[in-house]
């Protein structure tokens, strides 16, 4: 799956966890930095992401999330490209 | 060793100058046998069990990059070791005399004054330091120390042992691996921050301690609203307290070239008791966020929504208990976890688009967080549960005209603290020393001469324990 792919997949299901679209999903950009964004829908968020793409996070996987570039290396990573 | 006593400045002096003056290569050496002989003149007897757990917690770090090494096993027996030693030394006595109290004789006393102190102090700060170290190694977020001295300093280093901030081995093992040279402008930030702390503990909470003292110690006199005004200027003066020596202790690190963490953000301009805890203690609320309410939630997140409740939860639960053994320790976490969880459900429910009733519901937001939490607070002070209920009953039932001393006890801490708050406020979101530093010489000496002034002249110097020595 093209990088470009996986930033849509994510941007779709964050708008439809936040039930708005106000953001831009760039690689710098942090989970606090966005409307609504707190520790309850971050984890259904994670859970969601891991549905869509047939994934499983570890909890280091998890940690060592800084931004959401961190987040698209990773699935790219987990999904073998 | 108390911090605010001259033995502690004699030695901060002498370790200062042999500091800069020593060879690049001896200093890291310098600071471990400093840290040693700080904890040893204070509690000789415990730098035995302080020595015990760095050296168990230097080999399970370096366990952890040996090949064949059984790291899960290891782990889990090193979790339990550090948590065993908490346990041993905090609540095993104090929870057995709840079952059988002939047992209480194996609770050791907290602290009133030092001279009378049995429980290891600063057990609570450094096993948390230890448990963080371990499970970063673990978990591949950094790699073991290898030198045992450098690891002595982490776990054990004096401007912190005491009474924290709780450190991550993250970030402060890299500052003791590194070469530190005289920095002039590191030492006067350092020294400003010392002079906060010493103007906080003096003349705010000591200042303001009989009187807290006076209205609890004889609850059974006052009235509801003496007791509500007390739990507030309690609230005060374990802020200024407590951040007072995080103060000392951040400006003490400075002068050595060391940044710690920061251990309060303004709580006194919170919004909400969410934001509370992102202002209040934040090395121990961070440290339970990372290590407790993160694995806890990502663990059971299929749960969803309960995954969320339980971690919330089990994480205040333990920030309750970290305190001490007391019930009324885990009544506060868990009075915490259901007013987080009411904020949560408010703020989806609720959202104000126009403005002005914005800026007035912010208004509101504020004061009723600092009343809210000044009413929490009393879990910390009052030891029975028999004595909180009276307290809270009283509050609730009995309003009345508050006591105010004819002495001007509260005088002087409350103007300092007045002060302070006025100075928070103005700084924004720049640390408050930061804010001083920018302003032009005149003002910044104005400020440094005032605080010492009144150091001077209003400060308490007859009981120099800090409230978190017993923690």
């Amino acid at each position: 799956m093209e990088r470009v792919q996986i930033v849509q997949a994510i941007t779709e299901i964050v708008k439809r966890i936040l039930k708005h679209s106000d953001f831009e999903l760039t690689d710098e950009r942090k989970a606090g930095e966005i409307k609504g964004w707190d520790s309850l829908t971050h984890m259904v968020i994670i859970t969601e992401i891991e549905k869509h793409f047939g994934v499983k996070f570890s909890f280091s996987d998890i940690l060592n999330l800084t931004n959401m570039g961190d987040m698209f290396n990773l699935l790219e990573t987990k999904l073998g490209k | 060793m108390n911090i605010v006593s001259y033995q502690y400045l004699f030695f901060l002096i002498i370790v200062f100058l042999c500091y800069y003056l020593l060879n690049d290569r001896y200093k890291k050496y310098l600071l471990c046998f400093a840290s040693l002989a700080f904890y040893a003149i204070g509690q000789p007897v415990y730098v035995i069990l302080l020595l015990l757990s760095v050296s168990i917690n230097y080999l399970v770090g370096l366990s952890f990059s040996t090949e064949k090494s059984p790291k899960r096993l290891i782990f889990y027996l090193s979790l339990i070791f550090n948590i065993g030693l908490l346990v041993y030394f905090k609540y095993l006595g104090y929870w057995l005399s709840l079952i059988n109290p002939s047992l209480q004789i194996l609770q050791p006393k907290t602290v009133s004054t030092l001279s009378n102190l049995i429980l290891p102090i600063g057990i609570s700060f450094y096993t948390f330091n230890a448990i963080g170290y371990t499970i970063d190694v673990y978990l591949k977020v950094m790699k073991p120390e290898r030198n045992i001295m450098n690891y002595i300093t982490y776990q054990a280093f004096f401007p912190q042992v005491l009474s924290g901030p709780v450190a991550r081995g993250r970030l402060l093992i890299p500052q003791i691996n590194k070469t530190h040279h005289l920095d002039y402008g590191l030492v006067v930030s350092g020294l400003r921050l010392i002079l906060l702390g010493y103007f906080k503990k003096l003349v705010i909470a000591n200042g303001l301690r009989p009187y807290v003292d006076a209205v609890f110690n004889n609850y059974t006199f006052h009235n509801g609203s003496t007791l509500y005004f007390a739990a507030f200027i309690y609230f005060i003066e374990v802020y200024a307290d407590f951040s007072g020596y995080t103060d000392i202790a951040l400006g003490t690190a400075r002068l050595f070239g060391f940044d710690l963490i920061n251990n309060f953000n303004k709580p006194f301009t919170s919004k909400s008791v969410t934001d509370f805890w992102r202002r209040w203690h934040i090395s121990l609320s961070s440290w339970c966020r990372d290590y407790l309410y993160y694995p806890i939630l990502y663990t059971i997140r299929q749960y969803q929504v309960v995954a969320v409740f339980a971690a919330t939860l089990i994480t205040f639960l333990v920030i309750g208990f970290w305190h001490g053994p007391r019930l009324t320790f885990a009544i506060f976490g868990i009075s915490q976890f259901i007013l987080i969880l009411l904020e949560l459900y408010i703020s989806k429910l609720v959202t104000i688009h126009n403005k002005k009733l914005s800026i007035f519901i912010s208004i509101f937001q504020h004061v009723f967080t600092i009343l809210l939490m000044s009413l929490f607070m009393i879990f910390l002070r009052l030891e029975t549960t028999e004595q909180i209920f009276g307290v809270f009953s009283r509050i609730f039932t009995s309003p009345g005209k508050v006591f105010l001393p004819q002495e001007a006890v509260l005088l002087f801490g409350s103007f300092g603290f007045l002060l302070l708050l006025i100075a928070e406020i103005i700084s924004g979101k720049q640390e408050l020393t930061v804010f001083i530093s920018e302003r032009k010489r005149i003002v910044r000496w104005f400020v440094y001469i005032f605080m010492i002034s009144l150091i001077l002249v209003c400060g308490v110097f007859d009981d120099n324990t800090f409230i978190y020595y017993q923690f």
